[in-house]
């Protein structure tokens, strides 16, 4: 993946900016501008964009010409894919079901989910986990600070 | 005498049985969670600030800067147990505080950081009630070209004096401010950067951000990374007072470094990072021991220890008189605020006395806490602190989805976490800091709004900003200190003495 690049991790942050900011004058170029006396809704977040992009363009060019040493590669490990799989999934498990199936068992899957972000977590391990945050967080979530959530949703009452 | 009287509402304001609680609540809690593995002091308050939200105003205002406390104390007890800073400004703490600890001295090292800091919280919390009445004044002489001159400062101050490259942090500010816009523009009422989306409308959620960006991402982070090992000194906390000669080599050090962090804090940008390596290295001029310096000396936890909480604490002082945040974790108390319906400023004092004077007194009332309350409680911040990473990060997560989503009921501020705990993985991939990102996030949507009203009063000249003196003069150091530090030969030093 090195392609003669003297600082991956610069020339990669540099592209990810440049990318971010192109996109924004993109969007904010169909907003009405305004004067710069009668600003419009356009007029802060296109001129940041610019800004965005100038800042960007400067680091691609010295990610070029400048050397680091203690550059690793910038390109994510199958490893540390699993890690945000697990962790981000598991969260956005918790946003379907908090509502159809309540906090017990959304807890308990996201938990489940979560898990798999360590090696060698063991599936007894993991279902002691679930069990003892689920009911955890509906002691302390519930009954003691009284949040608006259902201990069972919905979906399994029949 | 208007210092005293003003104290005395806070003080009655904040000794009633349960603002009490909530100040003793709050620091054990900001400890808890604190001196928890791969949790810093941002991760802490916005995993907590949910918890408060039940709360009335005060109440929560109170519990609030007693997390914070606690969670800075939490910093540093993990700094000299396990020689891993809660938080960069404890790194300096680690340095001689772990030495200590080696040599069975944990136990002298904790309590003359806590003494420290309570002396210091002392003084601070003096410095501003003293100092809030003037510079509130003084803030209503500021129109919307000084105010956006003082934002601007500010955000480069937090980009100057942090580690790591500059144009990295300056695109993590840019990127914030824009990220700030995002929702229903306030003077046309048109939608800007929503995609569509109706959760988005009234803007990023700082709390739902902060979540992902430093609750989720950080354990991504501290899981990816594999886990450290912490080793604590946990057999030898044994004699914690300070013998009679160790008292009389902190007191200077204490008193310098209430002074320093008490006059760093209160500019935007530097507080508590800032005090503690300035007072490291005034302290290591001064020693008549030199050589003990990173080998153990007292001196080098009581200095910036004492910076560190004074600074801290008088780094409200902008957010009060102004309403403008100094650091991410201001930024996150202005977002409690907001939540309670508090807008900060020079307007808070006159309209909320009694809560701004009561938050004050609490400040005092959290540092006498984290001192009777922590000394004891030091065998269990010991046994916590060692705890493995594998019982805690689903924990983590637990606690991030459930506050998360009870700011609201509602499941899109959870999808905003997911996408910024994302986000937060690549920045940090990267090595982009994502802290200037949210202090910007905090800032953008007023930045926009005196940006607006300077160039309507000036009819959209530009010039406003040179010709009003304070905020020239503003502006100039901003541009000075970024100058300065872009000089490769200043950088060289900046960062020398960053790691020093």
């Amino acid at each position: 993946m090195d392609l003669g690049v003297k600082n991956s991790k610069e020339l990669a942050a540099g592209l990810m900016f440049l990318a971010i900011g192109a996109f924004i004058v993109y969007v904010t170029s169909g907003y009405d501008m305004g004067t710069a006396r009668r600003m419009g809704p356009g007029y802060f977040p296109m001129g940041l964009g610019l800004i965005l992009c100038v800042i960007a363009l400067i680091m691609v060019g010295r990610s070029l010409v400048r050397v680091d040493e203690n550059s690793e590669p910038s390109c994510p490990t199958l490893f540390e894919l699993r890690v945000v799989g697990a962790v981000l999934f598991g969260s956005l498990l918790f946003a379907f079901l908090i509502k159809p199936a309540g906090l017990l068992t959304t807890v308990a899957a996201m938990v489940l989910v979560g898990s798999f972000a360590m090696r060698g977590y063991g599936w007894l391990a993991a279902l002691l986990s679930a069990a003892a945050l689920s009911i955890g967080s509906v002691i302390v979530f519930i009954w003691l600070l009284g949040q608006p959530m259902q201990v069972i949703g919905p979906l399994f009452r029949f | 005498m208007d210092l005293i009287s003003n104290l005395a509402l806070g003080f009655s304001e904040a000794f009633s049985s349960t603002n009490l609680l909530y100040a003793f609540l709050g620091c054990l809690l900001g400890t808890l969670i604190g001196v928890l593995p791969g949790l810093g002091p941002a991760a802490t308050i916005a995993m907590l600030l949910p918890i408060t939200f039940t709360l009335d105003p005060s109440a929560a205002l109170i519990m609030l800067a007693g997390i914070y406390y606690g969670a800075q104390y939490g910093g540093s007890t993990t700094a000299i147990l396990v020689n891993i800073p809660g938080e960069a400004s404890s790194v300096v703490t680690a340095l001689d505080g772990y030495q200590m600890a080696r040599q069975g001295r944990a136990g002298v090292a904790l309590s003359t950081a806590a003494i420290g800091s309570f002396v210091a919280g002392s003084v601070a919390t003096l410095a501003i009630a003293a100092l809030a009445v003037p510079l509130a004044g003084l803030a209503l002489k500021f129109h919307a070209a000084e105010y956006f001159a003082l934002m601007v400062l500010g955000l480069i101050a937090s980009v100057v004096l942090a580690q790591g490259s500059l144009l990295k942090a300056l695109a993590m500010i840019v990127l914030g401010l824009i990220a700030g816009t995002v929702g229903i523009d306030v003077t046309s009422g048109s939608y800007r950067l929503t995609f569509g989306f109706v959760d988005l409308l009234d803007g990023l959620d700082i709390v739902a951000v902060a979540m992902g960006l430093f609750g989720l991402g950080e354990v991504i982070h501290n899981l990816t990374r594999g886990e450290e090992r912490r080793t604590a000194y946990t057999s030898q906390i044994r004699g914690l007072l300070p013998a009679r000669s160790d008292i009389r080599r902190m007191s200077g050090p204490v008193a310098r470094g209430t002074l320093l962090g008490t006059v760093l804090g209160i500019l935007p940008g530097g507080g508590a990072l800032l005090s503690s390596f300035a007072s490291y290295a005034v302290e290591k001029r001064l020693s008549p021991f030199p050589q003990e310096f990173g080998k153990g000396a007292i001196e080098g936890v009581a200095g910036p220890e004492s910076a560190n909480n004074a600074g801290a604490q008088t780094s409200f002082i902008p957010m009060l008189t102004l309403g403008i945040p100094s650091n991410v974790i201001m930024a996150l108390m202005i977002g409690a605020m907001m939540v309670h319906g508090i807008q900060p400023g020079p307007s808070m004092m006159t309209d909320q006395p009694a809560l701004f004077w009561g938050l004050i007194a609490s400040m005092w009332i959290g540092n006498l806490m984290l001192l009777v309350l922590n000394l004891p409680l030091i065998g269990i911040w010991v046994r916590l602190l060692t705890l493995p990473y594998k019982y805690l990060f689903l924990g983590i997560m637990t606690f991030c989805a459930i506050g998360v989503y009870t700011l609201a009921s509602n499941s899109a501020d959870i999808y905003i976490m997911v996408f910024f705990g994302f986000l937060g993985f690549v920045f940090r991939r990267l090595d982009c800091e994502p802290a200037p990102f949210l202090l910007a996030l905090v800032l953008g949507p007023m930045m926009e709004e005196y940006l607006r009203r300077a160039m309507l009063l000036s009819r959209g000249d530009p010039m406003i900003f040179i010709e009003r003196p304070i905020s020239a003069t503003l502006l100039s150091i901003a541009l000075i200190s970024l100058l300065a530090v872009s000089l490769p030969a200043i950088r060289r030093k900046r960062d020398e003495a960053l790691q020093e």
